[in-house]
């Protein structure tokens, strides 16, 4: 079931993708989300779409929002990775003081950016600090431009890093190349807690249906732009849709999305996100995969638009998939911590 | 049944790996990716120190398995000058062996096979380019697509249509050696892959290029058989290619699940990815040897050397995204994130892994044995 509102925001996403994603040569990736992009994603609604209203928010509910992503995962994942981190992660985080939501009301209008460090269970943030600053080294950070930092400590405090931020890009990241990885170095940058929720915690368990939304997105855009190319691709004199191998594949990873939309848009979506996000992620990188393989030799080039979804789909995994994340849906499963020897 | 190599191949391959760890340095491997320029100089160092040595087929596999388990990209690159010789050592004439393949061998030219065509390369009967026979030479017109060494190589096996082949396309077929520098001849270097970015790969323009006669390789009409047998041969070495790839991402991901300690490598879910990656890698390497033992005992088998071919493709895949899984997100610079993105081409050239299927059940259904 989708709302009017919804249905409003995912044709007025495709219409932005459509008149400002430059198309071609893999998109936004030479050129990364400009400043000039950011401004008008906010100025569209996008990247405050979840925010709330002090935040300067529209305040949505869950459904028109990963819809949104969903929809902009299609065709540029980066831009959807941009929108849930301001919203979901920096949302979650900044909102709960004054300073911090000054922060967010600048963000969500374009008119800061920053980078959050990447939780995982054997990434080390090293950082030390003292009264009121601190240093250290943070080993993979991704987002926009590096002007404030949300950052993991040992300790298990999330911070915001304000200043003393040298930031480290690198070169040809695997995935979301629209965005910026690299690692960080602090020095005596002032910092401030944030709020008492984890930022692992956020990431392990905080954004599953935007992780799921991104990651079906790059499924569909996969599997759609691959069903159109085998009806027209002929090989031995025939559509390569009449094979039925290829027919086959496509057909079982289109049931597949399909299942997962009508999952996630489904009332029970809350109670099954675990399971939604792990056969999103699951799902994204097989059909991504797949996309490369049936467009022969142009799927193995950046001009197509295809094998970077296998790119992005594998950072999803590398980013949001992981030995904890199963056994939080193990622990789902079965009703008690499972498979954890 | 022998699983062992002779001591002169263990210290040959020990010799290569020595050499691959000295010159593949990881800034090196990064470079050539990111700039998407071919490593000239390491395949001419390569080949002075002996570790390309075309006369022995067992040396070649050894080589490009360790080197692509070091990196992939440059690994195919200083492998790769001599792609398409078996055409002209087999079916073509001691004029062209002199002329050509000598010039190879010593290292000084590359060459390159164009098979594939815009339109396709899967269907490798359905070949258009138009070679008309015009007195003593052949007038050559078409285009050919991803062609490796295409921009670089000093000539190329190219496959031609010389007729229409009483109705059956690949009776039409011919195999013409084309110089790059003839005129209409034109190269368009392809930016852009995914990954084997060292390698250099072309779109091929050719407007009446005038060949001379003599540069048919055997007979007319023969292009077909003998691309297949080429491919039957080239598999193997591309099955070796894979081998390497996921031998490389094994390793890498064995020492860091060593180096994260019990409370990573003492979980059975660790284990069992490790365990899987290794057996099939374990698996890849016997069929492939198995296929190699008998091409180069003159006896191919096209069914096990499509399989050797497949299953290295699929396990080059798997090893390289499960070593991407185990490492988490700080692998998204480095080593590993290159030999993922370089993964992907072994299902793709050479024959898809469909296409290999195709070739192992017809095999198959003609009396092979699985
Ligand atoms: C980096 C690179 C280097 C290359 N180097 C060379 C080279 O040096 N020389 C050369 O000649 N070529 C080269 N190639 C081309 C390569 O061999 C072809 O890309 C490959 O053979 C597939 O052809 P295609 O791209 O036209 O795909 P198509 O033939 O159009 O096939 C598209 C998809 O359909 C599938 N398919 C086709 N037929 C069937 C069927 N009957 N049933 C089920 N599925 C089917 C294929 O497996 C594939 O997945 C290179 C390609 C790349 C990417």
């Amino acid at each position: 079931m989708s709302s009017e509102i919804t249905d409003i925001l995912r044709a007025s996403a495709r219409e932005f993708i459509s008149k400002s994603v430059p198309s071609g040569e893999n998109g936004l990736e030479k050129s990364g989300i400009t400043a000039e992009l950011r401004k008008k994603l906010a100025d569209q609604g996008f990247l405050n779409i979840a925010l709330s209203p002090e935040a300067g928010g529209a305040g949505l509910e869950i459904e028109p929002y990963i819809a949104v992503l969903e929809e902009f995962s299609r065709v540029e994942p980066s831009i959807a990775m941009e929108i849930m981190l301001i919203n979901s992660v920096a949302g979650k985080l900044l909102g709960h003081f004054e300073d911090g939501m000054e922060m967010l009301r600048k963000t969500a209008s374009g008119e800061k950016s920053f980078i959050v460090s990447v939780p995982g269970e054997y990434v080390k943030n090293s950082v030390h600090s003292k009264e009121a600053t601190l240093s250290g080294d943070v080993p993979v950070a991704v987002g926009g431009s590096p002007e404030y930092l949300i950052m993991n400590e040992p300790a298990g405090r999330t911070l915001l890093v304000r200043s003393g931020i040298s930031f480290r890009k690198f070169q040809k990241p695997l995935g979301f190349r629209a965005l910026s990885w690299g690692k960080v170095e602090i020095k005596d940058g002032q910092y401030e807690k944030v709020g008492d929720r984890s930022l692992e915690n956020i990431f392990l368990s905080g954004i599953n249906l935007e992780v799921s939304a991104i990651a079906l997105g790059i499924a569909e855009g996969a599997i759609e732009k691959t069903i159109e190319y085998t009806k027209v691709r002929k090989v031995f004199n025939t559509s390569l849709k009449d094979f039925g191998p290829v027919a086959s594949a496509m057909s079982r990873m289109k049931t597949e999305i399909e299942l997962l939309r009508t999952a996630i848009t489904s009332e029970s979506v809350h109670e099954n996100q675990e399971m939604i996000r792990h056969k999103s992620l699951e799902l994204a990188l097989n059909a991504s995969r797949a996309a490369v393989q049936y467009h022969g030799g142009y799927g193995y080039f950046e001009a197509f638009g295809i094998e970077k979804l296998y790119r992005d789909s594998m950072t999803m995994k590398m980013m949001f998939g992981g030995l904890k994340q199963d056994l939080i849906l193990h622990k789902k499963i079965y009703g008690s911590e499972s498979g954890f020897l | 049944m022998d699983f062992k190599f002779s001591e002169e191949l263990n210290q040959f391959r020990e010799k290569v790996r020595k050499f691959g760890q000295k010159e593949f340095t990881p800034e090196r491997a990064r470079k050539f990716d990111l700039e998407e320029k071919y490593p000239d100089e390491l395949r001419k160092l390569a080949y002075q120190q002996g570790l390309v040595d075309y006369s022995d087929p067992w040396k070649v596999m050894i080589s490009i398995e360790e080197l692509c388990s070091i990196d992939p990209g440059l690994g195919i690159s200083v492998t790769i000058p001599y792609f398409g010789a078996e055409v002209i050592l087999l079916f073509g004439s001691d004029m062209l062996k002199e002329k050509y393949l000598s010039r190879v061998n010593s290292g000084e030219a590359i060459m390159g096979l164009a098979v594939t065509e815009p339109s396709g390369g899967s269907d490798v009967a359905g070949s258009t380019t138009r070679a008309e026979k015009k007195g003593d030479k052949y007038v050559v017109s078409g285009s050919k697509m991803f062609i490796s060494n295409g921009n670089i190589a000093d000539f190329l096996v190219t496959l031609v249509r010389t007729s229409e082949g009483d109705g059956k396309r690949h009776h039409g077929l011919s195999v013409l050696v084309i110089d790059t520098g003839s005129t209409g001849f034109n190269a368009n270097k392809l930016t852009g892959k995914l990954g084997v970015r060292a390698t250099t790969t072309a779109e091929i323009s050719m407007q009446n290029v005038e060949v001379p006669a003599e540069n048919l390789v055997g007979e007319e009409g023969k292009g077909f058989y003998y691309i297949m047998t080429f491919f039957n041969i080239s598999r193997i070495f591309v099955a070796a290619q894979g081998i390497g790839i996921a031998q490389g991402a094994y390793n890498r991901a064995l020492e860091l699940v060593k180096k994260r300690g019990e409370s990573f490598s003492g979980k059975e879910e660790v284990q069992f990815i490790l365990a899987e990656m290794a057996t099939k890698i374990k698996a890849t390497r016997l069929v492939t040897y198995e296929a190699a033992s008998y091409l180069f005992n003159f006896e191919p088998d096209p069914a096990i050397t499509s399989m050797a071919k497949q299953m290295a493709g699929e396990t080059a895949v798997f090893v390289a995204e499960k070593a991407l899984e185990l490492a988490g997100i700080e692998a998204v610079d480095g080593d590993l994130e290159r030999i993922f993105r370089d993964a992907k081409i072994l299902e793709i050239w050479e024959g898809t892994s469909e296409i290999e299927k195709l070739v192992i059940s017809r095999n198959l259904l003609k009396g092979g044995k699985a």
